[in-house]
């Protein structure tokens, strides 16, 4: 009677369904890199969360939030450092890279002969990528800035397959000449049938028109002492190399040989850079800051995505934040 | 839900949210009487699951560290100065309770009246159905010690109930 009674009275004393929903988020959502972190999250989470889950989520989703994929954003910095921040989900971070600065006052005469007042400004390069398991791609989308992503796995198999690079030669600087312009001086010794030989060799079955390649003419060392020009012919991409993209959107492919490394993403905040530039006092704190919205796509078909806010302090450090959109 | 068998390596903290998070955070409301604290224990008790990377072997053995963990953890919280110094803004059992808790039986309270170490093996007894020597083996005390405490707790929750639940 004692022990069914007591039963009884314990069996609703259960943990709110909010608090376990966040947990189980939480958890799912927790790497080993990230761990040390998750407390702070945790306590973030419930507060922040509790009010959405309360309006758009009824019941449990224990099972929901434990079978979504995930991940955790992540970057790096741009330079030989290595360093690698984790951006939690709610929880400000300086990042290991972005920081801007503003350098020396400049002046110049415009065309029309008036002073024009300026600064140097300067950004310090990194990127931001995602971790993860099960990825197949992550597409990043950003409002103010500008994204750019350079697919080296691809451009490597590229130069394997022949698809970059046609072919690379030397001429003699006395034939192909400074005087006319080496790439005239080349185009028309090229249409001139001196350069046959490299026709037949390498131009088999493609067009030999010069308008549809890119011609790049250099000089190093011991050629430049033999008064060699090394020329180098490349298949011209009209809408630039495919393994390059730039602009407000880009799409990373995982690798598996690159790991996360290959999802990386670069920013450029060439708004704010251009109001640092402005010959005018600043608070960097005060510059716009930029949403990048991160959908990851995983190879089971499912997609998750992140809004990543960018934003600078006072130092011009940039800082993240990471909202979970799900 | 018990699992006979080893749990996955790769969903286990799944597994055992899913499956004993109930169990942990009763524990943890019993230790600490009140619905906040049980939280906070549930979630230190399943931070230290993910940072300890211990595989169970099966769900025994998983029950057995999760009760050992929550009462682990309790401890710290409950000689913590702050535990220690906070005072409730009113006297009884009325303020642990929560809408949740109302309209509990005598039992209810008259169970979490009683010394924290008596709470706890009657809780593992009467609501875990675990056997003295389990309990034993769980909180690290002699069998005779939890015997002796499950009988104590008895004999304190007869006279609370004043014979209500004869078979205390």
């Amino acid at each position: 009677m004692f022990r069914k009674q007591y039963k009884e009275d314990f069996d609703s004393i259960t943990p709110n369904d909010e608090f376990i929903n966040n947990l189980a988020k939480k958890l799912a959502n927790s790497s080993p890199a990230n761990r040390p972190g998750i407390r702070k999250q945790l306590v973030a989470g419930v507060v922040i969360a509790a009010v959405a889950v309360c309006v758009l989520m009824g019941g449990s989703m224990i099972s929901q939030y434990l079978n979504a994929p995930s991940f955790t954003l992540v970057a790096y910095a741009d330079d030989n450092s290595k360093a690698k921040v984790s951006i939690d989900e709610n929880i400000q971070v300086k990042l290991p890279f972005g920081k801007i600065s503003r350098g020396e006052e400049y002046s110049y005469l415009d065309e029309t002969g008036e002073t024009v007042h300026g600064c140097n400004s300067g950004f310090e390069n990194g990127n931001i990528s995602v971790e993860g398991k099960n990825i197949s791609s992550v597409t990043y989308n950003c409002e103010k800035g500008e994204l750019y992503y350079h697919d080296s796995v691809m451009e490597k198999q590229m130069e394997k397959d022949g698809k970059i690079k046609v072919c690379e030669f030397t001429a003699p600087v006395a034939m192909v000449t400074y005087k006319e312009g080496e790439a005239n001086s080349f185009e028309r010794l090229w249409n001139e049938g001196y350069f046959d030989n490299i026709k037949k060799e390498y131009f088999k079955n493609k067009s030999t028109n010069l308008s549809d390649y890119r011609v790049q003419f250099a000089q190093i060392g011991e050629q430049m002492k033999q008064g060699l020009w090394d020329i180098t012919i490349y298949y011209k991409f009209e809408n630039g190399y495919p393994f390059e993209q730039h602009g407000k959107e880009v799409t990373a492919t995982y690798y598996e040989e690159r790991g996360s490394r290959s999802l990386e993403a670069g920013w450029s905040p060439w708004y704010a850079l251009d109001m640092v530039s402005e010959y005018k006092p600043i608070n960097f704190a005060d510059l716009p800051s930029d949403t990048i919205t991160v959908t990851v796509h995983f190879t089971n078909g499912k997609t998750a995505t992140r809004q990543l806010n960018l934003s600078f302090d006072r130092y011009g450090n940039l800082i993240a934040e990471c909202r979970n959109n799900q | 839900m018990i699992a006979t068998e080893p749990l996955d390596p790769e969903n286990q903290i799944e597994f055992v949210l899913q499956n004993y998070a109930e169990m942990v955070y009763r524990l943890a409301y019993i230790r600490t009487k009140n619905s906040p604290d049980a939280e906070d224990l549930l979630q230190e008790v399943f931070l230290r699951l993910l940072k300890s990377n211990i595989r169970f072997n099966d769900g025994e053995h998983c029950k057995a560290w999760l009760i050992r963990t929550t009462i682990n953890c309790s401890k710290n919280l409950l000689t913590s100065a702050w535990f220690r110094k906070t005072v409730y803004l009113e006297d009884g059992l009325d303020n642990y309770a929560n809408a949740v808790e109302k309209g509990k039986s005598n039992v209810f309270y008259a169970v979490l009246e009683l010394p924290v170490k008596y709470r706890v093996v009657v809780h593992l007894y009467y609501y875990e159905d675990f056997s003295v020597a389990e309990i034993s083996t769980m909180l690290n005390r002699k069998e005779s010690t939890v015997k002796t405490q499950l009988y104590r707790a008895r004999e304190l929750l007869k006279k609370k109930l004043k014979g209500d639940y004869d078979y205390v």
